[in-house]
């Protein structure tokens, strides 16, 4: 629109210096004619002073309209630009908050999550220790395995002890056997006495007849030949009572021979049945012992494989101190730069130059506060780069 | 033997598991949770080696060490700088503040326990 004005305007100018170049040219023609020619320019110059007026004013009206709606344009993107500016300043502080909170959860947890696992490390850790020492404890001097293998040794003698007493028993067998074959002997000689007895008082009795016939000269030996034959008598009574008593001794000692095998028969069957249950006992008890130690060990080994894995985690959870940093570092620089914003947008509003700003020198600074080369190469743009060195140790 | 050990770091995961591999070791482990911390932790105690981070609130890594190495008590106990820092400028300004050792997080047992044999 201000265009189109502009070139009526100098259409019309254009047209009044021609006709007040002709005007001049005519007034040397003829006075008459430059009078005329005068009043023509002047009415001319009076249509085109109208004219000009009205076009200055159609112009300036125009100019203005148009001025008017372009700071209209202006003013409403200022407003939308602070309004940008403004909501990146408050979305930044609201980041920074969102950053922190995540940070401070993740910190509370991780570290939450590193105790639990310590202590259940150390649990574990003792769990061993006790595993160890009661395992060794079974296998060691005053074990399991040893306290077995001791009482096995101790029965064994006890065992022995007995068939040795078994043995002793048999040698009193074998003494009595000889006892009864002498009471058998005691027994025949007995008979013989009472025999000998028998045949002296027939030898009495024989010497009595003979003293009587002789008469007086044989009174004398009929007195010894009655006591020979009182002697006989009483010899023979005695050798009776001596076979009765040795019967008497034979047939207890038979009795007893014969209870003696019959004990020592029950006493072999005992010891027998005890060997064996105590064999069976000592066996049942080293199997167990051996089952417990072996359980023990299990259990030790299981209990270091889960103690390596928890130490794993704990070297895992290390990283919490990493992403924390990190997070962190992001959460400062969104407070360093939300004043920034603060600031553009309350000079866009004063209508005040806003400062240019140094991008280079923002990210260099940022880039300064970076403690892992993990972080030095995203800002870089080189993506996720995991750097051996970090795993490395350097002594001064 | 067993060694007594300050450790000092603003976070209590890396603490809990600094400590957990000293004191199965057999070590003894004094904590603390920054420089102050550490200073104040310090408090006459004989001291075998100071294991520390870098970055810290109030006190960082580097000013705790330099006012450790002011203190006759302390001036010659080893430190290792434990930090998640890997660039070649920070290490050389551990060794230029008299640490022992640099090591970057996160760390090996072992490889912590190696380090404490040697620096003690």
């Amino acid at each position: 629109m201000f265009a189109t004005n502009h070139q009526k305007f100098i259409g019309s100018f254009t047209v009044l210096v021609i006709c007040l170049l002709f005007s001049l040219v005519m007034t040397e023609v003829s006075t008459l004619l430059r009078v005329s020619l005068s009043l023509l320019s002047l009415a001319s110059i009076i249509a085109l002073y109208i004219f000009y007026q009205n076009l200055l004013k159609e112009v300036t009206t125009l100019t203005c309209e148009t001025i008017k709606e372009n700071d209209l344009e202006t003013e409403q993107n200022q407003e939308a630009v602070a309004q940008h500016i403004d909501l990146a300043h408050q979305i930044f502080t609201v980041w920074a908050g969102q950053t922190q909170l995540a940070r401070s959860q993740g910190d509370d947890s991780i570290n939450q999550l590193a105790t639990t696992f310590a202590l259940i490390r150390n649990q574990l850790v003792e769990a061993i220790q006790t595993s160890k020492e009661t395992s060794g404890d079974m296998a060691g001097e005053t074990g399991l395995t040893q306290i077995i293998a001791h009482a096995d040794k101790e029965l064994n003698q006890i065992i022995k002890s007995l068939n040795s007493a078994m043995s002793g028993r048999d040698q009193l067998l074998d003494e009595i056997n000889k006892l009864t074959v002498i009471a058998e002997d005691l027994s025949k000689m007995g008979a013989e006495v009472a025999g000998i007895a028998s045949q002296t008082n027939l030898l009495a009795l024989n010497a009595a007849i003979e003293a009587a016939r002789a008469g007086e000269a044989g009174r004398g030996f009929a007195v010894v030949a009655d006591e020979v034959r009182t002697l006989s008598t009483r010899s023979g009574e005695t050798g009776a009572k001596i076979t009765q008593t040795i019967e008497q001794v034979n047939a207890t000692l038979l009795s007893t021979l014969t209870k003696t095998k019959e004990f020592t028969e029950q006493d072999s069957i005992l010891i027998n049945n005890a060997e064996k249950t105590i064999k069976q006992v000592v066996h049942d008890y080293s199997e167990s012992g051996n089952k417990i130690i072996q359980s023990a060990n299990q259990l030790e080994q299981e209990n270091t494989a889960v103690q390596l894995a928890i130490d794993e985690v704990l070297v895992s959870l290390q990283f919490q101190d990493r992403v924390s940093q990190i997070l962190g570092h992001v959460h400062d620089d969104m407070l360093k730069l939300a004043p920034n914003y603060q600031q553009c947008h309350d000079n866009l509003c004063q209508n005040s130059p806003v400062e240019p700003l140094d991008i280079d020198n923002w990210l260099n600074n940022i880039k300064k506060t970076y403690t892992t080369l993990e972080q030095v190469a995203v800002h870089d743009g080189k993506g996720q780069q995991h750097d051996s060195s970090d795993e490395e140790m350097t002594f001064f | 033997m067993s060694k007594t050990i300050l450790i000092v770091d603003d976070s209590a995961s890396i603490r809990q598991v600094v400590s957990i591999t000293l004191k199965g070791a057999g070590h003894n482990v004094i904590e603390a949770f920054d420089g102050k911390d550490g200073l104040s932790k310090l408090d006459g105690k004989k001291i075998h080696l100071i294991i520390s981070d870098v970055n810290m609130p109030n006190m960082d890594g580097i000013d705790m060490v330099k006012a450790i190495k002011q203190m006759p008590a302390y001036k010659f106990t080893p430190i290792i700088m434990l930090t998640t820092e890997g660039s070649e400028d920070m290490k050389k300004q551990g060794k230029a503040i008299g640490a022992k050792a640099w090591m970057v997080k996160p760390f090996k047992p072992e490889q912590m326990l190696q380090a404490v044999a040697m620096l003690t």
